[in-house]
Parts: C-alpha cells; structure tokens; sequence
C-alpha cells in the first residue's frame, strides 16, 4: 500500500464527518465571557505586577531607606512601559520619591543596571516586574528595581550621592495596603496588601471578578478553604462602592475597614504575623518570577508547560464569573500556579516545596521569607 | 475587537475543521465539541489570529494542541466509534464500509501517531509545521509518522483481506 493509498484512505476517512453542527452565536458569547475572564485576570496581575515591587520596596526601605533605582530589565521588549509610566506606579506608593534611572550610572543600554552598578546580584535584592502589550493590555511593567539594602563602597558611594528618600517620609505601614491601582479598557483593579500576602481585584464591567492572591512563601500558600475566603473577601470588597474621583486614600481605607470587619482576614492576619514574628517580609525574587510567568501565562495558549522558574510562591487566581444561565448567580473557579516550577497544577497538595538557588530552604521552613538576592541571569 | 470577520472566518473554516477533528477523535460528537472548544479559542486570540500568516493553518495548530491537551487529561479514554457511520451515503455501502475501516484503523493508532499522519497526509503540513502544532521536534513527527504510517497499512491492508474474503 503506497503512501497515495493512504492519503486517499485518510480522506475517505475524513468524509464520514458531517456538515458542522455549530452555533457560532454561541461560541461568540462563550468566547466573549472567557475573554473577559482573561482579560481580568490580567488586569489583576497587572496590578500585582505594578504593586510587588513598590510594596517590597517599600520592606526594604524600612529596614535600610536608602535609595530606590529602577533600570531597564536585561531583557526589555519594545513594547515594554516607559520609565515614566513606572515613576507614576511607584508615585501611587511613595508620592515623595524620586525613581532614578539607573542608565544615568551606566549608559550601556545592553547591560543589567543592576549588574553594573553592583557588581554581583548577591548584594542586592532586586526586584523586576516584567511585563508586555497583549491585546490592548499592559501586564506588567519592564523596569528593574534594585534595593541596595546590602552595601559595598560603590552601592554606597551611589546611595549617599543619590539619596531620595527621606525616612521620615516613608509612610507607615496600615494594616491593609491599597497598593496600585489599574483602571481601562472596562476594567478596574485593586491591590490590597494584608501583611506579606497581596490581593488584586480586578472588576470587569459585565459583572465578572477576578482575585488573585500572591504569596511570598511556601508556608502561605493557598490552603484548602482559601477560595471560599477570597471570594467572600472579593464580595466584601465589591460591595465598597467605587468612584472613580474619590482618592486613593478614601478607598484603601473603605477597605481597610471592610477588611478589619473579615474575621477570616484577620484570622490570616494574626496567623501571618505570628508566624514571622511580627515582621513584614517579601520573597521579592519569587514574587517577580512569579509574576513574570504567571502573566506570560495569560497571554499564550500554551501555558506555562516547560519553562521551569526558580521560586517558591504560588498564586491562586479565583475567576467569579457571571452565570451562563442568565441567573445573575456568579460562578466560580481557579488557577493555581506552583512558582517552584512555573507549572499549572491541580491542587494544593501539588506545589512545590521551597527550592532553587535564591531562597534557603531552611529559612523558608521556618515559616519566614527574607528578601532574597536576585538570580542570576 | 471587531466580530464580523471572526464570525466569517468561523462559518467558512467549520467544515473543514470538524473533518479534521474527525480524523483526531474518531467521532462526529467530540469533533464537534473540539471545534467549538477550538473556535472560542480562536475567538478570544482573534487579533493575533488574524495577524498570522495563515489564519487557517493556525487554527489548525490551535485545534491539535486542543486534542492533544484534552487526550494527556482525559486518558485513559475509550474510543467511540458509535456514530462512524456518514450521514450521507455515496458510492453505495461498499464506500462506506471502506470509509468506516479507514477510520476504524486510524482512531487504532495510537493519539501521537495518528495525530502526526493525519497533520503530514490528509492536511498536508511539513515535518515542522507539524512539530510546531504538536509541540515536538521534527525528528519526532519524522518518527511518529513513520511508526503511524506503518501501523496504518498494517491495518487497512488486514481490513481489505477481510473484505475480500467475504
């Protein structure tokens, strides 16, 4: 039998379909309601992309309020946000501060500001959130925010002739954070911060929430349960009425309040703060690998499959989601991502244990996180 | 996002879509569901669809990966072969009954295999389009089709003794 014999039989093969039963109308809305899903779920890591590093940062100058650079990521994309667009994320966190572009200590574009100013990621924590243009949607931003809260004489000489904050001014921590803030293209999205977790929703205009919740450690991950405490918290949150010329403050502390009203939420809270001793801490390298992936992740069909990452966290997206049946009744479901591996996985049980060159184990066991350095590239 | 041409593209691509699918799965039903599953897809990627050079031939690759992700979930899975039978009737009960062993011998194929020959003989697509659609190496599709082809001559070759010797 020749291979013509058998294309001929595949095509006999192949006319045993009939003419296609589709309901393209159909497929139209399911395709609208799942794109919007996507969308919001961007948006939410938009947010966190935009929130993490300003809020780890924000760790990191209480413990040493030196300086805050931001440079181009070793691989910046063209379509990457501007610097500009940064300074105004940053602005939204630390109105004071002034986001110096680390280019102007190097002007090889080529090379990592990080790695040329200090010579060596292990005596920086550095942090980047990177990020491109999808669909209209910006995901997250390409700059690169180093923290030299470990010194030499030359990360020194660049802090004492470039310091720009005054400590004084740093604001003191609240107990629920509205870190960043997204709003377009028929999105809004929040980012609370709650000890070391972050929490953005996203709300779409045809009713659709979204929640993402970060974690800087293996010890926070979700747990079973968890879902049904963020969609109750994703409720509570939604019901803060939004306007969009009421300011910042208004609305973080609208949900502060609500937050503090949580029992679940305070639970959380007490547990966090009892398991790190009362300190506030951030796995910033995991939390920007995280970041990276998971919303690299929301802009491909192929998912995260054999792109291993170094990390620890893990993110849990819950999708609220209005009903199909028209009942007004929101549905839900979720993603979990496993950072440890940049994988998908099904369950909780599945993640991944601390691991990869940045973090060490043992401080993770101990249920505390400080920042890492950054990896290597 | 414009909808129309999304829309016109679904109504013209279908058809050809669901044959494909119909080789993959074997069943009009599930063909059905994978090109609906495909098409939502396509949908929600339009801009970037569209942009390619192909539309076609990526909705095509979209539809492998599909198959292919539902098959690595949802194994192990039986075959359903209920409804093999086509709706319309031509060249009389001998084509259809050598339409039915052709597909009956390819749903045999093991998922990876019978996915490379029908990409490489019935769609046509080069060794690294394939590759690209199944998220391998050409080097695999190379061996995948030659394994499939083989199987598939063994068995339509035992399906036309049988035939014969009734």
């Amino acid at each position: 039998m020749t291979t013509a014999d058998v294309e001929e039989a595949l095509e006999r093969a192949a006319a045993l379909a009939g003419p296609a039963r589709l309901d393209v109308n159909a497929i139209v809305r399911t395709g609208r309601r799942r794109r919007t899903r996507r969308r919001a779920a961007a948006a939410a890591g938009c947010a966190l992309a935009l929130a993490v590093p300003a809020a780890a940062v924000m760790d990191a100058l209480r413990h040493r309020p030196d300086a805050l650079v931001a440079g181009p990521a070793d691989r910046p994309t063209a379509d990457a946000p501007t610097l500009g667009a940064f300074r105004d994320a940053v602005a939204q966190v630390f109105p004071e501060m002034e986001v110096l572009d680390s280019r102007q200590f190097d002007p090889d574009p080529m090379l990592d500001g990080n790695e040329s100013i200090y010579s060596g990621h292990e005596r920086v924590g550095g942090l980047e959130a990177t990020g491109s243009e999808r669909d209209g949607l910006t995901l997250g931003v390409n700059w690169q925010v180093l923290n030299p809260h470990l010194t030499d004489s030359e990360a020194e000489r660049v802090v004492r002739e470039n310091t720009v904050v005054d400590p004084q001014r740093v604001p003191a921590p609240a107990p629920a954070e509205d870190v960043a803030f997204v709003d377009g293209d028929g999105l809004k999205t929040r980012v609370l911060r709650v000890d070391s977790s972050f929490v953005a929703v996203a709300w779409a205009d045809d009713g659709t929430v979204v929640v993402a919740r970060l974690t800087g450690e293996p010890a926070s991950a979700p747990a079973p349960g968890d879902a049904d405490r963020l969609i109750e918290f994703a409720h509570a949150l939604a019901d803060v009425p939004y306007e969009r010329d009421s300011s910042s403050q208004d609305w973080a502390e609208q949900l502060a309040a609500r937050a503090d009203r949580m029992p679940v939420v305070a639970d959380e809270r007490r547990r966090t703060n009892a398991e790190t001793g009362g300190t506030r801490t951030v796995a910033c390298v995991t939390v920007e690998q995280a970041i990276r992936d998971a919303s690299r992740d929301w802009t491909r069909d192929n998912g995260l499959d054999g792109r291993p990452v170094d990390g620890t966290a893990a993110l849990r997206v819950d999708y609220l989601f209005p009903s199909a049946d028209g009942s007004g009744r929101l549905d839900r479901s979720s993603v979990i991502f496993d950072w440890g591996t940049g994988h998908r996985v099904d369950a909780v049980s599945q993640l991944s244990v601390a691991g990869g060159p940045s973090v060490d184990p043992s401080v993770v066991e101990r249920g505390r996180t400080t920042c890492p350095p950054a990896p290597n590239r | 996002m414009r909808e129309e041409p999304f829309v016109a593209f679904a109504r013209a691509e279908s058809d050809g879509l669901v044959r494909l699918a119909r080789l993959l799965t074997g069943s009009q039903h599930a063909a059905e569901d994978l090109v609906q599953e495909t098409l939502v897809r396509v949908f929600v990627h339009w801009g970037k669809v569209e942009r390619a050079d192909s539309p076609r031939a990526y909705a095509r690759r979209m539809m492998t990966n599909v198959f292919l992700r539902q098959r690595e979930r949802a194994r192990p899975r039986t075959e359903s072969l209920d409804d093999a039978v086509a709706p319309a009737v031509e060249g009389g009960f001998a084509g259809v009954d050598a339409r039915d062993q052709a597909a009956r011998a390819l749903v045999r194929l093991p998922v990876r295999q019978r996915t490379a020959v029908v990409l490489r003989h019935y769609e046509h697509m080069t060794e690294s389009e394939t590759a690209r659609a199944m998220g391998c190496s050409a080097g695999t599709v190379k061996s995948l089709t030659s394994r499939g082809l083989a199987a598939l001559r063994e068995l339509l070759a035992d399906s036309q003794d049988e035939r014969s010797s009734r």
